[in-house]
């Protein structure tokens, strides 16, 4: 079956009419026999960007968790300033909703979250050789389902992380294993924790301005939303007063 | 993880199965290398398996099959393997062999025409008549007149003998994460003829791995004609009615991508299998099953090898690579991989997402001795 493609941002241009250093030293390893199982497909270029399609050979298990082709094309996009970790964007129209993608405003085509490190430290290290295979090796083990590693947070739910709610063990406990539909929430001692409640705490503690609802879903390991709703998320922010408070 | 390794040893062949519990069965050797030639891309086999040897600090293998004694399935063996009929194939540098797996005609078969493989034919007797050491494929007839000359009752050696349509007693899917099923050779083939007929004779084997519940099933083919791949499929589907243990993900190709392994007549580009060859292919492959042709490059047409009567025949590879394209798989020629003119070991990995093919560049050993896995965040 032939797989059809997104195509990246910009008009296509010549490899020589790249303007960013890290574009360059891709566009050349790529062109080279030096770097195996990956080939250059096209340059483009947008007003403030290079971008290089490229496609990947990957390592695919014949029993994939996640359906990863064995030949992927993505789309590398290069900023100046060098200050942002190049954007990589997986082309394949019907590219699968997989974990660790980056959060845009449009869920296609999917953004790959390739490092946890902060690009400043990536960059005394960053070839273009090394970035090519860190694509392939994140394509494999997506693919065999082993990205996500046991010791990392799981994906945020929502965007607009603002901490982390606080279930007590005894909040079910109490209510014979069901959880209450509104909770209470007070703040710990960091502002990224809420205690929740299953009533109104009793003075000193002060309920917090927020509302809580219960709602029961099926187990979601990683994140549910996989564009930002920008037109509904700023309708929401003017809703609200003061202008600007909401969070999810 | 079980992993299998396929040394690019030319049209011959060499294949390693590392087992997740550490055991290693070393399925038939081939040292074809000329150390003086410079431009010779073959692997250098012994140094290859030094080295992995002495990473998991052995000197000796759990089994080593020799699925028949063809030159381009034992060369340089002699001078590899601690041998223990003889002294002189004794010392510290050899590696030891725990249990040979041979068909019964390494033993009985007389004509022989190379010395060393005579000296293998001589360890195989030597470690049949001591009754260790050994497991024997089949029983023929000329097996039991093989023993009366030697002074020894075949009933004495039955638990060194294993037949077709039986499980090898060494590993089990239970210890080990492996099973080998033996599908050749079988007695009644043998008995049928007054010479045995190396290609006809040799070890046939389904090996089924068992990962996390997810078994992954391997044909290991030797080099089998397509008049016995008939016969398999006859008396295995057919007759025993277990058409499971033709099953495949992983198939080693038989006789290196031979035409006379999928049909008598070689075709003008691609060969035509005959009806069981054909199911067993294309009926019993698993979606993105793997195949490998333990060969030279597939030859292009018109060239000199082309019209070279030995394998790796192009109208051959031709078929295998419509079975490729059914499957969504992969058609692997050892001398090909990754790149023809760098052949590297190809290396296969088996776990609960079944068989995944190694496509690891140099950039990424280098990246990995350098710098911690990157994490995504």
């Amino acid at each position: 079956m032939t797989a059809t493609f997104f195509d990246a941002p910009g008009l296509i241009i010549q490899p020589k009419a790249l303007r960013m250093v890290k574009a360059i030293a891709l566009a050349q390893a790529l062109s080279q026999p030096g770097i195996e199982y990956a080939s250059l497909f096209e340059c483009r270029t947008t007003s403030d960007a290079d971008v290089l399609v490229f496609d990947v050979v990957v390592e695919v298990p014949q029993l994939p968790v996640y359906s990863i082709n064995r030949v992927e094309r993505v789309a590398a996009i290069f900023k100046e300033p060098d200050e942002v970790v190049p954007e990589v964007l997986a082309l394949r129209a019907d590219f699968p909703r997989v974990p660790h993608l980056n959060l845009r405003e449009r869920e296609f085509p999917r953004s790959l979250c390739l490092y946890e490190e902060p690009y400043t430290d990536l960059k005394r290290r960053w070839t273009a050789a090394r970035f090519v295979e860190r694509v392939r090796q994140w394509l494999a083990i997506t693919a065999k389902g082993t990205l996500h590693q046991d010791d990392q947070p799981l994906e945020p739910l929502l965007l607009g992380y603002a901490g982390q709610i606080v279930l007590p063990h005894h909040l079910v406990k109490s209510n014979a294993g069901q959880m209450p539909e509104r909770l209470f929430l007070t703040a710990a001692r960091t502002d990224r924790f809420f205690i929740a409640h299953s009533s109104r705490p009793p003075e000193p503690y002060r309920s917090l301005p927020i509302a809580v609802s219960v709602h029961y879903c099926p187990p979601q390991q990683h994140g549910i939303i996989h564009a930002i709703a920008e037109k509904e998320w700023t309708h929401l922010q003017q809703k609200v007063d003061p202008p600007g408070s909401c969070m999810i | 993880m079980h992993k299998l390794t396929f040394f690019p040893v030319g049209t011959a062949d060499c294949y390693r199965i590392d087992l997740e519990n550490g055991k290693k069965i070393l399925f038939d050797y081939a040292n074809t290398r000329d150390s003086k030639n410079q431009y010779d891309l073959r692997c250098d086999l012994p140094e290859e398996l030094r080295k992995d040897l002495d990473e998991a600090q052995r000197r000796n293998y759990d089994v080593v099959a020799f699925t028949h004694l063809d030159e381009d399935h034992y060369k340089g063996a002699t001078e590899f393997f601690w041998l223990e009929h003889a002294k002189k194939y004794q010392g510290d540098d050899r590696i030891r062999i725990d249990i040979m797996w041979v068909p019964a005609a390494v033993i009985t078969e007389e004509a022989i025409d190379k010395e060393e493989g005579r000296i293998i034919r001589q360890e195989a007797r030597h470690r049949f008549k001591q009754g260790k050491g050994i497991r024997v494929f089949s029983r023929p007839e000329r097996l039991r007149s093989w023993c009366e000359k030697n002074g020894i009752k075949l009933e004495d050696r039955l638990d060194l003998i294993t037949d077709a349509g039986k499980v090898t007693p060494e590993f089990s899917k239970a210890r080990d994460g492996v099973e080998f099923f033996v599908h050749s050779p079988f007695a009644k083939r043998m008995n049928d003829r007054e010479v045995e007929d190396r290609n006809d004779d040799c070890l046939v084997l389904q090996a089924v791995f068992l990962v996390q519940g997810v078994e992954t099933k391997m044909l290991l083919m030797s080099d089998v004609t397509h008049e016995v791949i008939t016969d398999i499929v006859e008396v295995t589907r057919d007759g025993k009615k277990r058409p499971e243990r033709l099953e495949w993900d992983i198939v080693k190709i038989p006789h290196h991508c031979s035409y006379l392994s999928i049909g008598s007549e070689k075709g003008e580009d691609k060969t035509d299998p005959v009806p069981n060859v054909a199911w067993l292919y294309a009926k019993q492959g698993h979606e993105k099953g793997i195949l490998v042709s333990t060969s030279d490059p597939i030859p292009t047409k018109g060239s000199a090898e082309d019209k070279d009567s030995y394998p790796p025949h192009r109208e051959a590879a031709n078929y295998y690579r419509d079975i490729e394209e059914q499957l969504d798989g992969e058609f692997l020629v050892t001398m090909e991989h990754p790149r023809k003119n760098a052949p590297k070991s190809l290396v296969i990995e088996i776990d609960s997402t079944k068989a995944t093919v190694k496509k690891q560049t140099t950039t990424a050993a280098i990246a990995a001795l350098s710098a911690p896995a990157p994490r995504a965040g």
